[in-house]
């Protein structure tokens, strides 16, 4: 074998490695930092094909109030991700909070990624509207209330995005229909 | 072409001014002809050097007592001070409420509105949010709501409410104490100036008790 081919095939190992690494699940990132998440192969494609330059909100994205009410509720939680069988398939969902920095104004949007084997379906939730840059964690609740104090029951959970200090709302399925809760306002 | 900047509390130093800009931090500008040696704020002066202002928040001491955690000299330096000392983060248009590092400015009716509650309440805040986020009521969208976060918890919400009446506002909710309190971190109010068929909750209180000058309590 000649050095250029057992070059070729070290550089085809390390390369696969790296794939490997880089498209793992979800579940085996906890020993890494919250946000140092590895997406599914076919997920990540999806997401980087339509969302050219966003990135998940990390801790550093939030002022230090801001950082100090997540770490109260969620010490091992990254305010960019989070898991939930949201439609109740059997499949895990995930909910991505993403955002595009900006020199004027960094974008900032909610992605639900749906999972059906292994199709995911990527539903762009909420535009950009500034305001206090958004947490999203994933909620097992079941019933939610308005800030009218109406209710509303979602079997499998809900998705809740909040902008501290001003608004929340719960995102969750209500038979096969999307539906969501302003929490506050 | 001019090529300059500005250190964190405004100071110039690449002699913006004699380059034609004027402006300044959010609200301020600076003129030769009209000047108290620092930057026009509407209120007040402001000296970039220092990073302060040369008159004292019109909302007067009480402001100043709770920022300085009883401490003398901390309330004197406050009372002078430029958006919570930390102009990174925050803004102050007028010299009075900060807006939230991502708010949109009020409206001229809003604008209005919280001056007058700030006037009323003795004490300043911050403004989270105006017509930007991710709200599901109309007058957010419509200029005619803000979100308003007291910089001291010691600020009754009562005394708030009482206010936002006198101030002529047309709804307020309290989003302190929302039950499932992750949903509602950081502290704040709803108050709004308009109220189109949503006062099914209302926290806004006629004034019953007045104080000197006919102000809340």
């Amino acid at each position: 074998m000649t050095s250029l081919v057992r070059k070729i095939m070290v550089l085809w190992v390390i390369g696969m490695s790296l794939v490997i690494l880089d498209c793992s699940n979800l579940r085996g990132a906890d020993a890494r930092a919250p946000c140092d998440v590895r997406l599914p192969c076919s997920l990540k494609e999806a997401l980087v094909a339509r969302y050219i330059g966003y990135r998940l909100v990390t801790l550093n994205d939030l002022v230090a109030d801001q950082r100090s009410f997540w770490r109260l509720d969620f010490p091992n939680g990254c305010p960019g991700i989070a898991e939930i069988d949201l439609d109740g398939n059997g499949w895990v969902d995930i909910g991505l909070n993403l955002l595009l920095p900006s020199r004027q104004r960094d974008q900032n949007i909610f992605v639900l990624a749906l999972r059906m084997g292994a199709q995911w379906e990527l539903v762009q939730v909420t535009e950009d509207r500034g305001g206090p840059v958004a947490v999203l964690w994933a909620d097992k609740s079941v019933r939610y209330e308005s800030h009218e104090g109406e209710s509303l029951i979602f079997p499998n959970g809900a998705f809740v995005l909040a902008g501290y200090g001003s608004w929340s709302r719960a995102y969750g399925f209500v038979d096969s229909e999307l539906r969501f809760v302003q929490l506050t306002d | 072409m001019w090529e300059g900047g500005f250190e964190p509390f405004g100071a110039d130093y690449a002699n913006a001014e004699s380059a034609g800009v004027f402006l300044r931090f959010p609200g301020q500008w600076v003129d030769g002809l009209m000047t108290e040696g620092g930057f026009y704020n509407v209120h007040r002066w402001y000296q970039a050097g220092t990073g302060r202002y040369g008159r004292v928040d019109p909302l007067g001491l009480v402001d100043a007592a709770l920022y300085g955690g009883g401490n003398f000299e901390g309330q004197v330096t406050q009372l002078f001070g430029f958006a919570e000392m930390n102009p990174i983060t925050f803004f102050d248009p007028l010299g009075q409420y900060t807006l939230g590092p991502t708010a949109n400015p009020a409206s001229a009716n809003l604008d209005k509105f919280l001056k007058c509650l700030e006037k009323c309440i003795g004490h300043s805040f911050q403004v989270n949010s105006t017509s930007d986020g991710q709200h599901a009521g109309p007058d957010h969208s419509a200029g005619e709501a803000a979100d308003i976060q007291p910089k001291s918890t010691g600020v009754p919400s009562k005394k708030v409410f009482c206010c936002a009446a006198q101030c002529h506002a047309g709804r307020c909710l309290d989003e302190r104490f929302k039950p499932g309190g992750k949903f509602s971190r950081g502290p704040h109010y709803h108050v709004e100036i308009s109220t189109p068929n949503r006062a099914k909750r209302n926290d806004c209180e006629p004034c019953k008790v007045l104080g000197p000058g006919g102000r809340c309590r």
